[in-house]
């Protein structure tokens, strides 16, 4: 295997960096070694910049995947009417968000030059309110008609277990809904109890769970056992 | 079928169907069911008038246009009642840095803004020196640790493309370096990052930090954990919005209730009619399940 294939060279990285930032966390911010924190910083902001140069991939990858299908075009498949419309609004987005906004052509006269939109462009200001918010809000909104038809159909006291599921439910429903408190406000106060003993002590099990499980992780991506994140399907 | 098994099988269209009819209306003409102002939203309120003069208060919106119909409420009313501290802390006005960590949400920042742009305008905050918009930081939790330790490195520039080291546009930033300049955060937000993002990097970086949370209503069983000692109150969904714009409302007669007191007021209408059909429904479908003749 050629020598930038093997797995060697990631994993020495992640444990160096790793174990330089623990190290920084604990000994740097005390003044004990304040040469280590300049260096974390700069690692993290390479790491953000990694980050917002990947959602620049990302949108790649998906016009790449997007354009195969629109050039495949099975018979009787018109699912690549969908994959043009969303070539057409990444371009149309790019062009007016990164393009456009960048373009200075409006005259400020604090600053004494043009300057650019910049997100304030506004096509892509329209877009964004009348087109994404709008489709985004819907799609978000429908949940409340999947919601109320599941509790209808999951609310039922089959077993002991349920009953008390449904009753909790119902108490909470009413101590939230801003009628429950009008009606009684008893609902409020059994509601408030509910989320507030029972319901925290089961989520802060849940938490610290998974706060074990994040350091266990942890130490077995920097022993080299967990090697997931390196791909290949290992 | 007998009448016991249909009702604990009515169709799902039915359901649909009736929910609109119970929502849409009350949504466009209310019918003002009282709005009972819980603990939470109190306390929420409260600690916002506390910030003493001076201080800096970061008012995230993380969230995109999804969670906007529930969260935007508490936005609004949010840099409202924030603008409304910088006039009454004169002359040593709080400082109010706005931000976000989702990219969909720095287009939410100036449509907040300019929708309650004039009554603030009035009220004489001024840009650069009493709030500004910082738009966008790249890099989720990474972005927010960056943030904590050196705040010009993670943002060199607000949205408009000004940098945040030049003290004759953004006088105000020449005094928040890091996380231990900032007093309060408060967080809007509908996901991740989020609370417990900020938590691991923020709030461990500065334990004394004050942490608002407003958040989606099915989040809420994820926040209730910090609070108090970490997350000092929160905003429950659509439900703590509209306590909350009717809270801030009164302070501000002259912006709320307007419109957006309308809002809050219809979203509070539509909450109620709506639990109220879903637990009808399921005493009807338990009531089907109970008296249904069952097979031997």
């Amino acid at each position: 295997m050629t020598w930038y294939k093997r797995r060697e060279g990631p994993l020495i990285v992640t444990i160096v960096v790793a174990l330089f930032l623990i190290f920084e966390w604990y000994f740097g911010k005390g003044a004990l070694i304040p040469e280590t924190t300049k260096a974390s910083g700069e690692i993290q902001r390479f790491v953000a910049f990694i980050l917002a140069f990947v959602i620049g991939v990302g949108a790649l990858n998906v016009l790449r995947i997007h354009w195969h299908r629109i050039q495949r075009r099975k018979p009787g498949d018109y699912s690549w009417v969908y994959s043009s419309w969303l070539f057409i609004l990444i371009i149309l987005f790019v062009v007016t968000g990164a393009i456009l906004g960048a373009i200075p052509y409006e005259y400020d006269p604090e600053a004494a030059a043009y300057v650019a939109h910049r997100t304030a462009e506004p096509s892509y200001v329209w877009m964004f309110d009348y087109v994404l918010s709008a489709l985004d809000a819907t799609m978000y909104s429908i949940l409340a008609f999947f919601i109320a038809s599941g509790a209808y159909r999951a609310f039922r006291a089959r077993t002991a277990e349920a009953a008390l599921l449904l009753i909790a439910g119902t108490l909470v429903m009413l101590g939230n809904a801003p009628i429950g408190g009008f009606m009684w406000t008893g609902f409020i106060d059994i509601s408030t109890w509910i989320q507030r003993i029972p319901m925290m002590a089961g989520m802060r099990g849940i938490l610290i769970g998974a706060g074990l499980g994040a350091i266990a992780m942890g130490i077995r991506i920097l022993t080299g056992r967990e090697r997931g994140y390196l791909g290949g399907g290992e | 079928m007998s009448l016991w098994e249909k009702l604990e099988r009515i169709d799902r269209r039915v359901l649909y169907g009736l929910l609109w009819i119970v929502v849409l209306p009350v949504l466009y003409y209310p019918i003002n069911l009282p709005i009972v102002i819980s603990d939470l939203t109190t306390e929420y309120y409260n600690q916002i008038e506390a910030i003493p003069a001076g201080s800096v208060v970061v008012l995230a919106f993380d969230l995109g246009p999804a969670g906007w119909p529930e969260l935007g409420g508490m936005c609004y009313a949010s840099m409202q009642h924030l603008f409304t501290r910088i006039s009454e802390t004169r002359p040593n006005p709080i400082k109010v840095v706005m931000l976000t960590y989702w990219a969909t949400g720095a287009a939410l920042i100036p449509n907040c803004f300019n929708e309650v742009y004039g009554p603030m305008d009035k009220m004489g905050a001024v840009y650069g020196e009493d709030w500004v918009n910082l738009g966008y930081i790249a890099g989720g939790e990474v972005g927010m640790s960056n943030f904590a330790a050196d705040v010009w490195a993670a943002k060199p520039t607000d949205y408009q493309g000004w940098l945040v080291n030049d003290a004759t546009k953004l006088p105000m930033m020449q005094n928040v370096r890091t996380i231990q300049d900032v007093y309060m955060l408060i967080s809007i937000e509908s996901g991740t990052p989020g609370y417990e993002e900020y938590l691991r990097q923020w709030w461990t970086r500065k334990t004394t930090l004050r942490i608002l949370v407003g958040a989606l209503g099915v989040s809420i069983p994820g926040v209730e954990p910090y609070r108090p000692t970490r997350v000092q109150s929160y905003l429950p969904g659509g439900a703590g919005a509209s306590q909350y714009i009717s809270l801030v409302g009164k302070k501000v007669p002259a912006v709320l209730p307007g419109q957006m007191g309308k809002k809050a007021v219809g979203v509070n209408d539509a909450l109620s009619t709506s639990h109220i059909l879903v637990i009808i429904f399921v005493a009807l479908g338990n009531i089907g399940y109970f008296l249904r003749p069952r097979r031997k």
